[in-house]
Order: structure tokens, then sequence, then C-alpha cells
């Protein structure tokens, strides 16, 4: 073994050339390929950091039909009767202002219905959790805040349990701190405080509410119970709550899956894409290597008959060869890690920021394990079939004849390695086509408002502060009026939430003069807005008149419909002057007063959904995002926007300030990211494929030299010659085509709720891809054909 | 004689020098040489002497350093290269020393190959590579790959498609060279038989047996034709 490892060693030294090719090429499938698995085993296949992880379940309160849904918080009072589960938990995130410690801050928050960290079993670095005491009704206020708050706005005080905190204007008593290890809900940004969920009014009022479903609920498997058990169980309360609350909760449904699951679920299509892409990859590599052993194989024959006839048994020189390709691949591997630890950072960087855990990702010491696992399982692939293929020469023969002919095993054996290296680049190529269609189709989607030149900040009003809507609705005025007078500010405009930002809100309805049934389902999504609100955010006004200062509080309650929700709900008829009952701010019924187009909310993808307006100060939230447009550059006048705020309450402290272009990017982000991966994939394996078939046949026209001088001897041209390349080019192409469009038909099908606006089989890409890929197909034969045109024909006289 | 009264080839001081390495070799030097139509001529000489580069002037295989080659009384040194495949194609007939039939393609298809290049009709290639194997008794074997042939057999098909193109000339550099004698016999056999039917022919050989076939037999020496003997000079 020393000796053939040796052997290898000193064989690799005397062809550096051959061996840094082999190296580039193995190292590049195996780096693409730890990086990706690095990913798929962070996100979606390492337990979550919690005891006991595969024992916590997602209790989900789904409307029949949807994926995933949120309970209300006396559903989750209810789901606690459960004997399979404990320690139900709801929570849901949003933001409060923390003052009195250094600058004003905005935090991330999570509220509970109780004990999380029970829940999860994780323990606090300092103090205790909520109690039920504390997530009651009218409790005092309290909350649990992160290490890294604890360290940055409290001086990492150890007294700091038992002191107080202000937020949202009012003292919290800190009961304890959560270490840096612990971090929940897993999202992109660290939470950095936990608090009851009756911490805010509206909190409180949305808290009592049977019909309020916006808690994502979490509980531990009972010990001695299964999941499935759970699942009856729990399903059963939803039943009878489905039951005894028809008004909200006949169209629903509890499920439980596994919390894991419930996290990673949105991502696992688009990353096992994308590691059965890299996976294609790396199978390329290895064909490509496996040809370039081949021909040198064929280049050593004499030495290894030699070895034969010295009395090498075959198992031998099978182990010989197996070794030096194993000690190539282990350099590759090397290599190839080396290259993931950049191309990771490169991956994480360029990532969509939801990807829960991706940030955690590292090339550790399991990832470690798995490339050099993968680099000595790549060897032996490759290695294989030129060792076989070695060992079956007779000895005698090649000993005897000074001329070898082309092996016609060998070069088959070559021929459908590069026809399967074609294949799967078209199955990579049409697989980037569809995604990267995808990606276009989303970007050209009418969003409903123009983006350009906006400006958006959230603002939240502590209750302390701002404890009724009077307050509320002055210092909204004063907010518009504020940013209205920035110069370069066009117009200045503010609704309760923005579409595409993240934070959505439905509200049911009720159309007067209708009987109501309870399994309908009148929602539609919600915004309270300014009176120039259609106007700055570029919303086309249909039909009607949009609100004017005049619509106040004191006005007639008024109502302003989208499109689809005017088409829907009044088919046929004129949607203005109807009357109509919204969820919120028991006004009474409000008359429809205009119809503007339809605006995309949450998703690029999402269906035209019923949407509603109301005037702000008619239906004030003590939260709402501000919108300027701008004369020009937005950027440039976002520090004035921030600047006007402090202006107004030095206590408020401004938030992110961003443009809706950034939000409109960001609702792509996660497309682009699989496209973009998925692409490059393609590329590389496009790229090896050229270089598989460009090898195959330069060795190809190198071996027929003779024959092609001959052909030339007796006449042929140029483009005959050039044909005879480019006929076995086209030969390995179509093969390679069409084993490839067969099996990207069939495979792209598994990508389909990926795309968007185009189908798993979409002609036209496939129709593009091979088209790309036959020209790869003829660049690559461009040189050997060339090469076989120069061949001297002279070369047919000089017997040999 | 050609039709309008010049020969069919001939060579006006030709040179042929390589450069290989800053080294020049005179492999001809100052060649004059006429082939009549019908005429059988063969070249002979020590090894390194120059015959094959000779031959591979005469098929355009190779272009002479300096001098004149009139073809059929058309100057045929400086064509372009397709130009010259064009030539080789329909005028020269080869016969090589190694029989250079091409191993992947049966005994039908390697005489055919040339005809191929002439974008001939197939109807008539058929016609004309039947015809050619039976001249040379290889008929019988046209579907067999040159790997199953002897090697007599492979020289005979080589002749075949050398033939099959009815060229101005045949040009053989060392036909027999890697034949047993018999074998060697039979192919000369088969270009005396050849020639008698009118062909023209030029071929190199080492075997003064063989080179008394010829009507005419040159001498060649360090790139010079040293010395031209008729049948009946060396008969004497
Ligand atoms: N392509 C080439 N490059 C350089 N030198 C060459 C080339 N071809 C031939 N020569 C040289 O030209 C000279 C004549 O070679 P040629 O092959 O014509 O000899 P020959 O008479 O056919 O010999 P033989 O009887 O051994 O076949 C030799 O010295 C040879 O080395
Ligand atoms: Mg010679």
């Amino acid at each position: 073994m020393i000796t053939d490892l040796r052997q290898a060693f000193r064989l690799l030294l005397t062809a550096p050339g051959f061996t840094s090719l082999v190296v580039a090429v193995l190292a590049i499938g195996i780096g693409a390929t730890t990086v990706i698995f690095s990913i798929v085993d962070g996100v979606l296949l390492r337990p979550l950091p919690f005891a006991d992880a595969e024992r916590l379940i997602a209790i989900q309160s789904v409307t029949r039909g949807d994926d995933d849904g949120t309970a209300s918080v006396p559903d989750v009072i209810d789901l606690k009767a459960a004997r399979t589960v404990q320690d139900v938990v709801g929570y849901t995130g949003g933001s409060v202002i923390l003052t009195g410690r250094g600058e004003a801050a905005t935090l991330l928050t999570t509220f509970v219905t109780g004990d999380l960290m029970a829940t999860l079993g994780a323990p606090l670095l300092r103090g205790r959790s909520f109690a039920d005491a504390d997530v009651r009704p009218g409790a005092a206020p309290t909350a649990v805040i992160a290490e890294h708050l604890w360290r940055e706005r409290f001086g990492a005080d150890a007294a700091v349990v038992g002191g107080t905190a202000t937020i949202e204007g009012q003292a919290c008593t800190i009961i304890g701190v959560a270490p840096e290890t612990f971090d929940f809900p897993i999202q992109s940004k660290r939470v950095d405080v936990w608090l009851p969920i009756a911490t805010t009014q509206i909190g409180a009022q949305l808290a009592s509410q049977r019909g309020a479903h916006f808690v994502h609920t979490i509980a531990r498997l009972a010990p001695g119970a299964s999941a499935e058990q759970a699942a009856a169980e729990l399903g059963a309360i939803g039943e009878r709550l489905a039951r005894e609350f028809p008004k909200s909760n006949a169209a629903r449904l509890v499920r439980v899956v596994p919390l894991q699951e419930r996290i990673v679920r949105q991502h696992r299509l688009a990353l096992t894409v994308l590691l059965g892409a890299v996976g294609a990859v790396l199978l390329i590599a290895c064909a490509n290597v496996a040809n370039l052993l081949l021909t040198r194989g064929v280049g050593r024959r004499r030495e290894l008959a030699i070895r034969a006839a010295l009395g090498a048994g075959r198992g031998r020189i099978v182990r010989q060869l197996l070794v030096e390709s194993v000690v190539l691949s282990a350099i590759a591997g090397a290599v190839g890690v080396l290259l993931s630890l950049w191309g990771l950072a490169a991956v994480v960087a360029a990532s969509p920021v939801d990807i829960p855990r991706l940030h955690d990702v590292r090339i550790d010491r399991g990832v470690l394990a798995f490339a050099a696992l993968l680099s000595a399982a790549t060897g032996i692939a490759f290695g294989m079939i030129p060792a076989f293929q070695a060992s079956r020469l007779d000895a005698g023969e090649t000993l005897k004849g000074t001329t070898i002919a082309a092996d016609p095993r060998g070069v088959r054996t070559r021929q459908i390695l590069v026809a399967s290296e074609v294949a799967i680049s078209l199955l990579l190529l049409a697989g980037a086509g569809l995604l990267g269609r995808t990606l276009l189709n989303l970007q050209r989607v009418d969003v409903g408002f123009a983006a350009e030149r906006t400006l958006a900040m959230e603002i939240s009003l502590p209750d302390t502060r701002y404890p009724n809507d009077p307050a509320r609705i002055a210092f909204y005025r004063r907010t518009i009026d504020a940013l209205r007078s920035i110069p370069g500010v066009r117009s200045a405009a503010a609704g309760s939430t923005l579409p595409l930002t993240g934070n959505d809100m439905g509200i049911g309805f009720r159309v007067e003069g209708r009987p109501v049934r309870d399994e309908d389902h009148t929602n539609a999504a919600y915004h309270a807005v300014s009176p120039d609100y259609f106007s700055t955010m570029g919303i086309r006004l249909v039909r009607g008149r949009a609100f004017t200062a005049r619509d106040d509080e004191q006005a007639p309650p008024v109502l302003v419909v989208s499109e689809t929700l005017a088409r829907t709900y009044f088919p046929g008829e004129d949607a203005i002057g109807k009357r109509v009952t919204i969820g919120y701010h028991n006004s009474g019924p409000r008359e429809v007063i205009g119809v503007v187009a339809d605006v995309k909310e949450s998703e690029l993808s999402e269906k035209a959904q019923p949407e509603m307006y109301a005037p702000f100060p008619q239906t004030p939230w003590p939260f709402f995002s501000v919108v300027v447009r701008t004369e020009r550059d937005p950027a440039a006048r976002a520090a004035a926007l921030r600047a006007a705020i402090v202006r107004l309450d030095p206590e408020q402290p401004p938030g992110d300030v961003q443009t809706l272009t950034h939000y409109v990017r960001l609702a792509t982000a996660q497309p682009r990211f699989t496209a973009t991966l998925a692409s490059a994939f393609a590329a590389i394996a496009t790229l090896l494929a050229g270089l598989g078939i460009y090898g195959v046949l330069a060795y190809g026209v190198a071996q027929r030299r003779r024959e092609i001088g001959i052909r030339l001897a007796l006449g042929a041209q140029p483009g005959d010659v050039r044909r005879l390349v480019m006929t076995q080019a086209a030969a390995l192409g179509a093969a390679g085509l069409g084993a490839g469009l067969a099996g990207a038909l069939l495979l792209t099908r598994a990508l389909s709720s990926l795309l968007f606006g185009v189908t798993a089989s979409d002609p036209t890409t496939f129709g593009a891809v091979s088209l790309l890929l036959m020209a790869v197909v003829v660049a690559a034969a461009y040189l050997p054909a060339r090469r076989a045109t120069r061949v001297d024909p002279m070369i047919a006289l000089r017997a040999d | 004689m050609a039709e309008n009264g010049q020969p069919l080839i001939k060579l006006d001081g030709v040179t042929k020098v390589f450069f290989t390495d800053e080294v020049e070799t005179h492999a001809l030097s100052g060649i004059h040489l006429q082939i009549d139509k019908g005429e059988y001529v063969s070249i002979a000489g020590p090894s390194g002497c120059g015959k094959s580069t000779l031959l591979s002037i005469l098929g355009l295989l190779d272009s002479p350093t300096e001098g004149q080659y009139f073809l059929n009384g058309r100057p045929v040194a400086e064509l372009p290269a397709s130009e010259r495949a064009r030539v080789r194609n329909r005028e020269i007939g080869f016969i090589f020393q190694s029989f250079n039939l091409i191993g992947d393609l049966t005994v039908f298809e390697n005489v055919e190959l040339p005809l191929t290049y002439r974008g001939m009709k197939s109807a008539e290639r058929r016609q004309r590579v039947e015809a050619a194997l039976e001249r040379v008794g290889m008929a019988h074997r046209a579907k067999h790959l040159p790997s199953q042939l002897s090697g007599g057999q492979q020289q005979r098909v080589a002749v075949a498609r050398a033939v099959a193109g009815e060229p101005l000339i045949l040009l053989a550099d060392e036909p027999t060279g890697n034949l047993d004698s018999r074998s060697g016999e039979a192919v000369m056999d088969l270009l005396r038989e050849l020639h008698r039917g009118g062909a023209t022919i030029c071929m190199v050989t080492h075997d003064p047996r063989y080179a008394r076939h010829a009507d005419r037999s040159i001498h060649v020496f360090d790139g010079r034709v040293v010395e031209e003997q008729t049948e009946m000079a060396v008969t004497e």
C-alpha cells in the first residue's frame, strides 16, 4: 500500500499539468457540493438547538386548504387542555420601543402567551421566564431580555434581574436574561426581548378575541405520547372549537407538524433542488475526470502491460490505479474545502435574509467529514471505470504490437460518459432556465403601486404616550405635515401597513343587507390610510374618488375597495354607494366611495385578493408606516426623514428607512437566490461538459491523425474533415440532448411549486437551453475540427 | 503523350527543402522529370535519398520549394489547398506501403471513399466500386473489414481504391514493402495488368525484380536524378 501511495504521488508529480487539471475540475465539484451540503445540513437536517428538539411540535390552526395558519389566544388556552402535549405556548412577532437606556431604540420582540423557554427546554442565563401570573391580563409588566441587549444596553449589569426597563413608555420588570445560544423564533434577525402578549394595549385587546387568529403555537409532546396521538387529540379539540365558535372557527382545523418541519418547510424544496443540482455538477466533474484518466490510461497501457507481465495480478493493478485516483481526489477534496469556505461566505452574503439558521451555517467537523467521504467516494467513482478497463488489457498483445489502435471499448465508454455530461447539463440548464424565467416573470409582475423614488418608515406609538385615538391621530397629522415640508419631497402619506413590507393585516367585513353565513370567507387585506395615500403610492384610482382631508373622524365613515373586492362581492353591480361594515372600530356601516387597482400585499406571486382602505382618522392604529415620494434620489432624503420624526418626538426612535424598491426587490430575493445558484451550477456543468466534449474530440482527432491524413491524401477537402469531427460532436450532443430532455421533462416537474408564470415543461425554455447546449457542443468541437484540417496528408506516406 | 501533345507530368528544376530546428534538409535538388501518358516508371535509390518526397510532390501532398510542376499541361505547384485536394481526388490514385485502409470502414466503403469526396451519385459510386473490386479480384470481400483481410488482400483493395476514380496517374510508394514475396508478386502482377490496360504508373521500389516491370527506371541519389534506364537497357 505504501509503495502504491509513493508511486501514485510520483506519477502525479511527473504530469503536473494533468494533475492540476484533474484537481481543479474535482475541487470545483467537491467545493460546490460541500457548500450546499453545509447549508442543507445546517438549515434542514441539523436538529433545532433545543433539548429533545424532535419532540417539539407546531400546532397549526389552518383554514382549510392552507399550508400554515395561526391560532387565537383563546384557542391556545383551549388547546392547553390536551393531555398528549405539554407546555403549549403561543407567540407572535412585533416591535416595541425601549427608552431611558441611551438613544431610544426599536426592539425586535416576541410576544408570548406563556413560558416559551420552558417549552423549548432552554435554561436562562439569569433570572426566570414567565410564570402564569405574568401572562394573565392585567398582570404587572415583565420582560425577558436577550443577552446581547443586556450587554449593549444594560452594561451586562449583574443585578439586572429585578430592575426595570422602560418599554413602550411603561416600566417593565426584567425577570430574566436569555443566553445568546437561545434564539427563538428562529429568524434572520435575533430577538431582543420577549414580552407577555398583553403588554401592549392592542395585544391585550386582540388576545381576548376568539376571532383574532394571530399567534403561532408550539408545544412539547407529553412523556409517552406520540405525534399521532397528539394530532388526534388536538384535531378533536379543533373540531370542538369549530362547532362551539362557528363564527370564527367554522372553516378551521387544527394540525400538528414537527416544529423543525414547520420552520424549514418553506425552504426544503429549493435547497433540495440546489443539492441535487450541485450533486449533478459533481457527477459531471467525475465523468470528466474519468475521461481524462481513460485518455491517460491509453498512454499507460505499455507500463501496465509490463507490470502484468512481471506478474502483477488484476487486483493488484486495479488497486494501484484506484490508489492513484483516490490520492487525486483527496488533494482535490482539500482544495475543494478551501474553496467551500470562500463559497459559503459568498452564498450566505448573496442569500435572501429569511432562510432560518443560514447565518449559523459553518464548515464544521460534520461537514468536513462529509467532504472527506465525498472525496473518497468521488475518487473511487471516477477511478473505477479506467481501472477496470486497464486491468482487462491483454499483456502479451500490448507488448507485441508497436502500434496501438484505438480501443473501441474505451472509445465507447468515453462517448457514453460525455453524452451523460451533456444530458446532465441539459437537466441543470432547463432547471436554471425555468427558475430564471420565474424570476423574470416575478420582476415583471405589476405590483399595483409605483415603487420608484419612494421612502418608507415604520412608526409605532407606545400606549403610554399615545394612549388614545385623538393622541394617535394628532401625531399622525403632525408627522405627515412635517414630512411634506421636507425639501425634495413631493408628497407624503401614511398607511397602517405598506404592501410587500412583510406586514399585512386582514379584517373581516360584511356587506349591508346580505345574510351572513359563518362559512363565508369575507376577509380582506386592510389598510388605514391618509388622504394622499393613493397618489403618493401611485395606486391607480379606477372609479369614484379617493379620500380627502374632509374624510376625518367626524365625517361619515367611508371605504375604498380594490377592483378584485368589487368584482368578487359586487359582481355585475357598481360597488360605489354600497355599504360595508368592517370588523374593527365599531363605527357602523361605511359607504364605498372609490375603487382602486389591486396591489400585491405580501408576495409577488399571490393572486389578486380583496383589499379595502379606510381613512386613518376613522380607524386609527397605534402604528403606521409613512411613505414619501421624492423629486430625485430617495436615498438622499432618508436622513431628513429620520430627523423629522426625532424633532416631532425625541422619545420616538426613528425606524428603518427603506425605499419601496427595496421591498419589491426583497420579494424576489428567494427566487433570485435559487435561480442564481442554479444558474451558476448549470454554467459550471455546461462548461465541464464542453470541456469533456472537447477532450473526447481532441483525443479522437489525435488518435485518428493517420486516418484523417489518408482521407486528405485521397482528396478530402478541409470541410469534409471538419464535418467528420462535427458529425461526431453532433452525435454526442444529440444523444446527450435526447437523454437530457427526457430526464428534464420528468425531473423539472418537481420544481413546479417554485415556478411562476411558466410551466415545468415550457417549450421555449427547453428549446432555448437545447440550442445553447448545442452551441456549446459546436464551440467545443471547433478547435479539434480545426486541428483535424491541419493534419499533414504526408502522414499517409510514412510507413510506421 | 497527353492529348495536346504534352507529357502527362513535367517537373522543371524542382527542389524541396525541409526546415526543422534550424536544420535545412535538401530532400530534392533540381529534379527534371517527364512522365508520358501510359508510361510505367519506377523510382529507386537508397534510403533517405528523397523518393517519397518526390512522390509526395508528384501527388500534390506537398509542394516544391522551387521549380515548376505541370500536370497534364497545367501548372499545379502553387495551387491553393482546396484545389490541390480536388486534383488529388480526381487525377491521382495513391497506393501506399502500409495499405492505409481505414479500419472502421468496410472494403466497399474504403474503395468508395474518394468517390464520395467528389459528390458522385451513389448509384454511380456503387457501379464504379464494384467494377474496381472486380478488377482486383476482391469483389467477394466487399463487406469485410480490412482487419479481416491478409496484407496482400488489403493492398489489392488499396489498388482498387486508387483506380476506382479513374485517375490520370497511379502513384505507389513501395507497394510491396509490407508484403511477403508471394503477395508482393500478386500486387505487382496487378499493376502490370493495369498498365497493360493503359494506366500511367509511377512506383517507388527498392526491389530490382519489380523495377524491371517498369518501362523506365529512375535512380535518385541525394535528391537528384542520377540515372534513367529504359527497360531495354536493364535487360541487356
Ligand atoms: N517532413 C519532413 N521534415 C524534415 N525532413 C524530412 C521530412 N520528410 C522527409 N525529410 C527528409 O528528407 C530526406 C528524404 O526523405 P524521403 O522520405 O523522401 O526519403 P526516401 O527516399 O523515401 O527514404 P526511404 O527509402 O527510407 O523511404 C530525408 O533526409 C528525410 O529525413
Ligand atoms: Mg520513402
